[in-house]
C-alpha cells in the first residue's frame, strides 16, 4: 500500500490551446496538510478539478490512496470531503435538507457532528442555502464534508470572499479535525498567513507551472531576506536583489549560515509564507488571469 | 440504484411547486364550465374538454421545460459539482434527474386531466374509451419525445460552442438521410414498413438519447463544453449507425427480384416485356414493380410502384409510367424496350395527378389527362409540348392516339338535373390543335375498343346485352344477347374482328363467339366452373381463359369450338387494363402464378411450366 494520498504525476489540463496545469508531479503523504499556493489563474482549480474526478487531465494520471481519481471517482468520493471554491450546492435547499440528502449518499455519516459544528459556527438547519453568507455557505460545506470521517479533506480556497473571523473560524474548524483525527488535508488559499500555521508541505503553481514543493519549515529556513549596507555585494543565488536606502536587499532561497558569513554585519531576517510566496510566484511577467 | 433514487427524490422534492401548479391547472379546468358564457349548456363537456387541453399544453410545456434545464441549467451554472463531489455514479446523476422529471410529466398531467379522464369518454361527443387512451399514450409519448430533445438542444446552447455548428450540419444530414431513406419505401407504397421502420428508429432514438445523457455525465461530468462535445459524439454516432443499417434494411427491401413476388400481377405488352409487380416475400408492404421480360426473365427495377399502371406503346418497344413526386405531383419516366439494358429515363415532365396516359403506337408521343381533365400531348425525344386543352363538363376521361397527330377520347359527361351521363367521343387534331366531339351516346359501360380502334364493345348494363359500335361515332352496329338464364361477365375481341364473350349460368361458363357482324357462332361450354374471365386472345384465335372456383386457367381454340388444355390450381398473373387495346400475352411464356403465390411461365401450347427466373 502506497503511504500516499495523493499521487499526481505528469498532469497536464488544456482549455483548447491554453495549458492550464503543465507537467505538474506532486505527492501528499497520509496525514500531511498539503497547501497548494498560487496565484488567479495559475492553474489551482483545474487541478484540484482533476483531483476530484470531476475533469480529466490532457496527460499524466492523479491516484488517491493508489485508486485512479478518474475512474474510481465515485467510490473515492466515500473517502473524501470537499469544500469547493463556489458553494456548488442547491440555493433552494434548505441546511437541512442538504444534511439528509447526502447522509443517504455515505456509508459513514455523523449528523450529530453535522448540527454540532452548524451549532457552533451560528448557521441554522432550516435556512435556505442559497439566502446564506458565503462565509456560512463554506461552514456548511466544511461541516458536511467533515461528516463523513474522510480520509481526505480537498479545500478549494476555502476562505475566498470570508472575512477574518469566518476565515480563523474555519481554520480552526480543520486544525480541530487534524488534531483529532490526523486526517489528510489538500487545500488552494490565497490566505497564506492562515495556512501557515498548519501546513506541513508547500507547493507553489505558476502560470500551470510547479516552482516548488517542499516542507514548509525547510522552504522556510532556506529563504532569508539580507540587507547590507553597500550595494557592491555578490548575493550568490539570489531570488530579488534591489536597492535598499544605501545598500542593497537580497532575497536568497539558499540561505545558510556558513555560506553567508562573508557578509558580515549583514542584516539576515527570517520570511514569512507570504513573502516566499511573493518572491516566487509574485512576479508579473507570463502572469495569466 | 440507492443512489439514483436519493437524486430522483431531491429532485422532486426541490420541483414539488410543479405538482401544486398543476392542481391549480385541473381545478382551473373544473371553475372553466361554470363561467356562463362558457359553457353554452354542455358543462361536463366544456370541462372535460378544457381539462384535455390545459392538461396537454401544461404536460407538453412542462417537458420542453424541464428537457432544457434538468441537466442544463446545473450544468451551466456550475452546480452539478455538488454532486460530482459525492460517492455518486454519473449514471445515477442521470438516471436520478431522468426519473424525477419524468415523473412529474406524468403526475402533472394526471392530475390536471383527472376530471376529464373521471368523467369517461362516453361524456364527449363522438369519443371513446379507446380514443382516450390514445389521447393520454400520444400526450405522454409527445411530453417524452419533448424532454429528451429539448435536453440535447439545451446542453448544445447552453455550451455556447463552436460545436453547435456541426450539431446542425449533423442534424441536416441526418434529415436528409432520412428523406433519402424513406423515398424508395414512400415509391414502393410501403407505408406500414415505413410506419413500423419509423417507429423502431423513434424509440432507438429516444434510446440513444438516454444512452447519450448518461455518456454525457459519465465522460463530460461538470465541463460544459465537454459534456456537449460527448452528448453530440454518443448521439450522432448511434444515430449514424442506425442510419448505416436502416440504410441496409432499405438496401434490402428495394434489391426484391421478380423470383421475390408473392401474388404478383401485371399487364403484358404486344413484346415479351410485361409490367409486373406485387409483394414481395418479407419485405412487408412494400410493393417492388418491374419491366420483366417473360421470355427469358430479363427485368428493369422501376424503383416506384407506377400512378396507375404502365403504359406500352403498340410496338411494345416503349414503355411509359407516372412516379408519384412530392406535392402531389407525378413525374413522366420512360423505358425503351428495344434498346441492348432498357433502363428507366426521366423525361423532366411533371404533372398534376393523373387518371390516364397513353402513348402512340410508336412510343414518340404520350397523352396525359390529369385530373383537372386537361389533355396534353407531348413528344418524348424532345420534350416538347404539342398541345393541351381542357375537357369541359367531363368527370373521367381516356384518350388514344389513332395516329400520332389524332386522338380519340372517350369522356364521361357529368349527369345534370335527370339526364344520364353521358359518353362522349371527341377528336383531338394534335398539329392543329383542334377538338371535335364525333359521338355521344348515353353512358352504360365503358368501351372496350378493339386493336385497331376502329370498333368497340359495351355491356348495357339495363339489358345485359354486347353492343358493338362503331369507335369513331358511336353507333350500333349490332347487339348480342346472352343464352337463356345467362349473363355476359366477360368479353376480347378476337384477331378477325369477330368477338368471343364469357357468358355465367348456374350450371357453368360457356365462351360464345359472334363474327364481325354479330352472328352468333358455336358455344363452347366450360362446366363445373362457377365464374370466369377471358384473358387474352392468343394469334387471333385462341383465348385464355380464367376459372375460378375452382382455380384454373383454359385454353380455348374458338375455330374448333374445343378446348384445347386446361390446367388447374393455375391463374394469370397479366390482366390488361380494362380500356388497354393494346394488351396481349406470350404465347409460348403466360406468366402465371400457382395457388400459393408462386410465379411461374405456363406454355399453353404445351402445357410446360417454369419458374420464373432472375
Amino acid at each position: 500500500m502506497s503511504d500516499q494520498a495523493i499521487e499526481i504525476a505528469n498532469v497536464t489540463v488544456r482549455y483548447g490551446r491554453h495549458e492550464a496545469v503543465d507537467d505538474v508531479t506532486l505527492a501528499v503523504p497520509r496525514g500531511a496538510v498539503y497547501a497548494l499556493l498560487g496565484r488567479n489563474g495559475a492553474g489551482k482549480s483545474s487541478l484540484v478539478r482533476c483531483l476530484l474526478g470531476q475533469q480529466k487531465p490532457a496527460a499524466g494520471s492523479i491516484r488517491l490512496f493508489n485508486h485512479d481519481a478518474w475512474r474510481e471517482r465515485a467510490a473515492l468520493m466515500q473517502r473524501i470531503g470537499v469544500v469547493t471554491e463556489d458553494a456548488d450546492a442547491p440555493p433552494d435547499m434548505t441546511v437541512a435538507a442538504i444534511e439528509r440528502f447526502c447522509s443517504a449518499l455515505y456509508t459513514r455519516w455523523d449528523r450529530n457532528e453535522v448540527e454540532e459544528r452548524l451549532r457552533r459556527f451560528g448557521v441554522r438547519a432550516d435556512a435556505r442555502f442559497g439566502s446564506l453568507s458565503k462565509g456560512e455557505k463554506k461552514q456548511v460545506l466544511l461541516a458536511l464534508a467533515l461528516a463523513m470521517s474522510p480520509d481526505l479533506l480537498i479545500l478549494d480556497d476555502p476562505t475566498l470572499g470570508l472575512d477574518v473571523v469566518a476565515r480563523k473560524s474555519l481554520f480552526d474548524e480543520v486544525i480541530g479535525e487534524l488534531a483529532d483525527r490526523g486526517i489528510t488535508v489538500f487545500l488552494t488559499t490565497h490566505d497564506l498567513s492562515g495556512i501557515e500555521t498548519i501546513a506541513d508541505r508547500i507547493a507553489i503553481l505558476k502560470n500551470g507551472r510547479l516552482m516548488l514543493e517542499e516542507d514548509l519549515d525547510a522552504l522556510k529556513a532556506r529563504f532569508r531576506r539580507i540587507r547590507v549596507a553597500s550595494r557592491a555585494v555578490a548575493f550568490e543565488g539570489a531570488a530579488a536583489v534591489r536597492n535598499w536606502g544605501g545598500g542593497s536587499e537580497a532575497i536568497v532561497s539558499n540561505y545558510n549560515e556558513v555560506a553567508f558569513a562573508h557578509l558580515g554585519n549583514a542584516e539576515v531576517a527570517p520570511m514569512s509564507l507570504e513573502e516566499i510566496f511573493i518572491a516566487v510566484a509574485g512576479e508579473t511577467e507570463g502572469a495569466r488571469s | 440504484m440507492k443512489n439514483t433514487l436519493v437524486i430522483a427524490r431531491r429532485d422532486l422534492a426541490d420541483k414539488r411547486f410543479i405538482l401544486l401548479a398543476a392542481l391549480a391547472f385541473g381545478i382551473l379546468s373544473l371553475i372553466i364550465p361554470l363561467v356562463a358564457a362558457a359553457h353554452g349548456g354542455r358543462k361536463l363537456e366544456v370541462m372535460i374538454v378544457s381539462s384535455g387541453i390545459l392538461a396537454t399544453a401544461f404536460t407538453l410545456g412542462l417537458a420542453a421545460i424541464l428537457g432544457a434545464t434538468f441537466i442544463g441549467r446545473d450544468l451551466s451554472d456550475g452546480r452539478l459539482s455538488f454532486y460530482f463531489s459525492k460517492p455518486v455514479a454519473a449514471t445515477a446523476i442521470w438516471f436520478g434527474k431522468l426519473i424525477a422529471s419524468s415523473l412529474l410529466i406524468v403526475a402533472s398531467f394526471f392530475i390536471i386531466a383527472a376530471p376529464a379522464l373521471l368523467s369517461g369518454a362516453q361524456a364527449v361527443k363522438h369519443a371513446s374509451t379507446t380514443e382516450m387512451g390514445k389521447f393520454v399514450a400520444a400526450v405522454l409519448i409527445a411530453a417524452t419525445a419533448l424532454l429528451l430533445v429539448t435536453h440535447v438542444i439545451g446542453t448544445f446552447i447552453r455550451s455556447r460552442s463552436l460545436l453547435l455548428a456541426l450539431d446542425f450540419l449533423a442534424a441536416v444530414a441526418a434529415g436528409f438521410s432520412l428523406w433519402f431513406l424513406a423515398r424508395p419505401l414512400i415509391l414502393g407504397t410501403a407505408v406500414g414498413l415505413l410506419r413500423t421502420a419509423g417507429t423502431t428508429l423513434a424509440i432507438y432514438v429516444a434510446a440513444a438519447i438516454v444512452a447519450a445523457g448518461a455518456w454525457q455525465l459519465a465522460i463530460g461530468r461538470t465541463d460544459r463544453t465537454r459534456s456537449h462535445f460527448e452528448l453530440s459524439r454518443f448521439l450522432w454516432s448511434s444515430i449514424a449507425v442506425a442510419l448505416l443499417i436502416a440504410c441496409a434494411f432499405v438496401a434490402w427491401v428495394v434489391s426484391a427480384t421478380p423470383e421475390d413476388l408473392i401474388g404478383a400481377h401485371g399487364t403484358q405488352s404486344r413484346s415479351k416485356w410485361m409490367f409486373l409487380t406485387g409483394h414481395a416475400r418479407n419485405r412487408g408492404d412494400y410493393v417492388p414493380s418491374f419491366l420483366y421480360r417473360v421470355t427469358d426473365g430479363r427485368y428493369v427495377r422501376m424503383a416506384s410502384f407506377p400512378w396507375r399502371s404502365v403504359t406500352f406503346s403498340a410496338d411494345g418497344r416503349t414503355a411509359a409510367w407516372m412516379r408519384p413526386a412530392l406535392q402531389n405531383k407525378s413525374d413522366l419516366l420512360v423505358a425503351r424496350l428495344d434498346s441492348e439494358s432498357p433502363r428507366p429515363v426521366e423525361t423532366d415532365l411533371t404533372f398534376p395527378p393523373n387518371n390516364w396516359l397513353v402513348l402512340s403506337a410508336d412510343g414518340s408521343r404520350a397523352a396525359i389527362v390529369d385530373d383537372w381533365n386537361t389533355l396534353s400531348v407531348y413528344e418524348l425525344g424532345s420534350r416538347r409540348s404539342l398541345g393541351s386543352i381542357h375537357l369541359a363538363d367531363v368527370t373521367f376521361a381516356v384518350a388514344h392516339f389513332v395516329t400520332p397527330d389524332q386522338l380519340r377520347i372517350y369522356a364521361r359527361t357529368l349527369a345534370r338535373g335527370n339526364d344520364q351521363a353521358k359518353l362522349q367521343i371527341l377528336q383531338y387534331d394534335v398539329s392543329r390543335r383542334a377538338l371535335r366531339m364525333t359521338g355521344e351516346l348515353p353512358m352504360r359501360s365503358w368501351p372496350r375498343l378493339n386493336s385497331d380502334l376502329t370498333r368497340m364493345a359495351i355491356v348495357d348494363r339495363a339489358t345485359g346485352a354486347l353492343q358493338l359500335r362503331d369507335a369513331s361515332s358511336g353507333s350500333l352496329l349490332a347487339t348480342l344477347q346472352s343464352s337463356a338464364g345467362a349473363r355476359f361477365v366477360s368479353f376480347r375481341w378476337l384477331g378477325d374482328g369477330s368477338i368471343a364473350a364469357l357468358e355465367s349460368n348456374t350450371s357453368g361458363v360457356a365462351v360464345r363467339t359472334f363474327d364481325a357482324s354479330g352472328v352468333p357462332g358455336p358455344r363452347i361450354e366450360i362446366p363445373r366452373y362457377a365464374d370466369g374471365r377471358l384473358v387474352a386472345t392468343l394469334d387471333g384465335n385462341r383465348l385464355l381463359v380464367e376459372l375460378e372456383q375452382p382455380m384454373a386457367i383454359a385454353l380455348i381454340d374458338v375455330a374448333n369450338g374445343k378446348i384445347v388444355r386446361l390446367e388447374k390450381d393455375l391463374h394469370p398473373a397479366a390482366y390488361s387494363n380494362w380500356f388497354e387495346p393494346n394488351f396481349a400475352v406470350q404465347t409460348d411464356a403466360t406468366l402465371c402464378a400457382t395457388r400459393d403465390g408462386r410465379l411461374v411461365t405456363w406454355n399453353p401450347t404445351t402445357g410446360q411450366k417454369s419458374p420464373i427466373r432472375r
